[in-house]
């Protein structure tokens, strides 16, 4: 959804929905992850070792 | 999994989270739906093309998990409308014409396909047909999907009635923050 012929001064309807829509992902995305995605990242660098592990066997 | 393979799983976590937020309307069950969507990634990982996209991959089986999981939830899910507008943490303190939280609420009220493809194209960065793939539908539907979505959105926060001039520059610093 590519607005460049938009003046960001003058939106559109369009535009000023996706530039909401942007804002609202982006500020989830900053919120970034909550304390009980600890296990799931320790299992994910888990995962890595156990490989990696396997591997040099 | 490589290293770099588990490096790039982690760094899309986030923006999977938030993809899941905007699906769900509710933190707890997003997070609910991301770790389950991750434990299938890392047990399937091996179907994973290399080469192709980690982050459409992830979002495809967290959406059809979503969706496999929406009827079980269904009988017994409260009334989410307004939910994400309740809890969201950027709300931004201006005076501009639309004003966020209100866009927020009118979002929430949206049908979750629509919300989707919204978030996937809009704000995701994904294309049309990365869109058509991920959900299973053809493009002309995703296209259909956001135009309609757009339109419930004007009308329910009255874009159509009047200007919507945005002139004060903090609310224009605000919205050109995610471009």
């Amino acid at each position: 959804m590519s607005h460049d012929d938009h003046s960001p001064e003058k939106p559109g309807v369009d535009d000023l929905i996706d530039q909401n829509i942007r804002l609202l992902y982006n500020g989830l995305i900053e919120e970034g992850l909550p304390d009980r995605f600890k296990d799931l990242l320790d299992l994910i660098r888990a995962e890595d070792r156990v490989r990696d592990a396997g591997s040099d066997e | 999994m490589t290293p770099e393979d588990r490096d790039e799983l982690i760094s899309h976590l986030p923006a999977l989270r938030a993809f899941a937020i905007s699906l769900t309307r509710n933190r707890s069950r997003a997070d609910d739906a991301v770790q389950e969507a991750v434990l299938k990634a890392l047990t399937n990982f091996d179907k994973f093309e290399r080469g192709s996209n980690m982050r459409a991959w992830l979002f495809t089986i967290l959406r059809n998990a979503y969706y496999s999981s929406q009827r079980k939830y269904y009988r017994e899910q409260e009334d989410v409308d307004g939910a994400l507008a309740e809890t969201m943490a950027v709300k931004p303190d201006h005076d501009g014409l639309l004003q966020f939280r209100d866009f927020v609420k009118a979002f929430d009220k949206l049908p979750d396909e629509q919300r989707e493809v919204l978030v996937l194209v809009g704000a995701s960065g994904f294309s049309y047909e990365e869109t058509a793939a991920m959900t299973g539908v053809p493009i002309g539907t995703i296209k259909s999907r956001i135009n309609r979505a757009r339109a419930r959105l004007a009308e329910d926060l009255g874009l159509y009635d009047g200007a919507i001039e945005i002139t004060d520059k903090t609310t224009l610093a605000i919205l050109n923050r995610g471009n």
